[in-house]
């Protein structure tokens, strides 16, 4: 009898306890949505867009860009995330970079931003809502079919450069970045190369200037980093040529040739402080003239050098 | 002497095009057709395509244990397949995701599922098809010819669905109408090839 009791209310507590359990979980699953997402101003700002947004979002700046599509719900997209952030910060100035979240807009307030936050993500973050999500990520690439997360880099001219469905490699991600990226010119040899044409046959004098001068100033500049290398060089021609002498100064990249003025000044004053040494009374605009003036670059060289 | 050349790489080209597999399954196209292929259910037990047809048509599902998306369509993937099942059209759930257990497969489809799930070890299938996504619907007539791929409907919460893709194309085929929509995209999750 005892036993019988025992049962029932056990049966009773148990179904009371599965009642309350599945009406509380109905209740929380139908008010989620209307709970009105309590702003937070520390939360980072993450703008709503629609197909019109994301279009214009997707128009490079001058600069490559790359997108992260990804959402809250994805798992490889949390995975990855760490490693967009880092390199977020190593190529900031170089190229932009965007996230756009496929979460639910009820969201944009809540785990959208509590997770980019407790990511220390700074990259420009949007949402993404749209009628026709199929029109959208065709619109894209064809090549992609809608997986999370995905991950494309644009050239600054707006063309694809690169994409991955599912989690990036950061390294491979890398290289792509890395071919986007301009030839530095500050890296590039700079030639300065002046035409120099001998008036009344006073080769001498001439040579003897640039010997005891232009010569020694670059010495004293090499010597001191401030040039790659210089090199006179005499042309010969039968008729009337425009000029005769070349006069080279070979600078490593573009701040050394940006600085040569600055830099030479102190050598010329300490080397020269009295003017430059002449052969004779002759002075330099008597024996000659500086044609023209040119600045090159370097196309190809011996490859053993 | 070149011109030998030229055509000796034109035929070895045209040779590895034809017998390298199409990994990335650009070319099953709309109009394809499946050639029939077998994998072992979650219960270990080998199944063949042709024995798990419909009679008016099939549907290959690739589905996720884990995956949020999967878990929102569960009760509409299951609704359309009792549903077509009566019209002749069979399921069959395909899990590629090499992360996911046997054990998790197994759970998640006796709790969701009443049509045949099986596993795609080594997304070899998913390979052929180009399946990426989860969940993703690969739609066959009965002389398994490709005519709709893609999403199930355009939207994942299920509150506002607008297009239901995958049933218009039933109904089309159903009905002898040309399906107008034979493929759109979704968000949803990647197929995990390898555990990463």
């Amino acid at each position: 009898m005892k036993k019988a009791l025992f049962d029932r209310t056990k049966t009773f507590l148990l179904g009371l306890v599965f009642v309350l359990s599945f009406s509380f979980a109905s209740f929380a699953q139908k008010k989620t949505p209307d709970v009105k997402p309590t702003p937070d101003a520390n939360l980072p700002k993450v703008t709503q867009i629609d197909e019109t947004g994301l279009k214009t979002a997707l128009k490079p700046n001058g600069k490559p860009l790359l997108v992260n599509f990804w959402a809250t719900w994805c798992d490889p997209c949390r995975e990855e995330f760490p490693d967009l952030v880092k390199l977020d910060a190593e190529y900031k100035g170089k190229i932009d970079f965007i996230t756009v979240s496929l979460d639910d807009l009820a969201e944009i307030r809540r785990d959208v931003p509590k997770f980019l936050v407790s990511m220390k993500a700074e990259m420009p973050a949007y949402l993404l809502k749209v009628a026709d999500e199929s029109a959208v990520i065709s619109s894209i690439t064809k090549d992609w079919n809608g997986g999370l997360p995905f991950t494309i880099l644009y050239n600054e001219k707006g063309e694809i450069a690169f994409f991955k469905q599912g989690k990036v490699k950061i390294d491979a991600l890398k290289v792509e970045i890395d071919k986007l990226q301009p030839t530095k010119k500050s890296d590039e040899m700079v030639i300065l190369m002046d035409f120099v044409k001998i008036k009344n046959s006073k080769r001498d004098e001439a040579l003897f200037f640039y010997e005891n001068n232009w010569k020694v100033y670059r010495e004293a500049a090499l010597k001191k980093g401030f040039i790659h290398s210089y090199e006179l060089i005499e042309a010969r021609s039968e008729t009337n040529p425009a000029f005769d002498i070349i006069l080279v100064t070979r600078y490593k990249n573009e701040e050394q040739h940006k600085n040569s003025e600055k830099n030479f000044e102190p050598i010329l004053k300490e080397i020269r402080p009295n003017g430059a040494l002449l052969k004779n009374d002759l002075k330099p605009e008597d024996f000659r003239q500086n044609v023209f003036l040119s600045i090159g670059k370097s196309i190809f060289t011996p490859e053993n050098q | 002497m070149k011109r030998k050349s030229i055509l000796l790489a034109a035929i070895l080209a045209a040779f590895v095009f034809v017998l390298c597999p199409d990994v990335n399954g650009q070319n099953f196209a709309i109009g394809s057709t499946l050639e029939n292929f077998k994998l072992t259910d979650i219960n270990g037990k080998e199944q063949s395509f042709d024995s798990l047809k419909g009679e008016k048509g099939t549907v290959l599902v690739f589905l996720s244990a884990q995956c949020p998306v999967v878990k929102g369509y569960n009760e509409r993937i299951s609704q359309i397949a009792a549903d077509y099942a009566a019209k002749g059209i069979n399921f069959i759930g395909i899990n590629s995701n090499a992360t996911e257990s046997l054990e998790w497969v197994k759970t998640h489809a006796a709790e969701n599922y009443k049509f045949p799930m099986l596993i795609d070890k080594g997304a070899v299938l998913a390979d052929k098809l180009g399946a990426s996504v989860t969940p993703e619907v690969y739609y066959f007539d009965t002389k398994n010819v490709l005519l709709y791929h893609g999403a199930i409907d355009n939207d994942r919460s299920g509150k506002n669905i607008t297009e239901g893709y995958l049933k218009v194309a039933f109904d089309s085929s159903l009905s002898g109408k040309k399906i107008e929509k034979t493929s759109a995209n979704a968000f949803g999750c990647s197929i995990k090839r390898k555990a990463e």
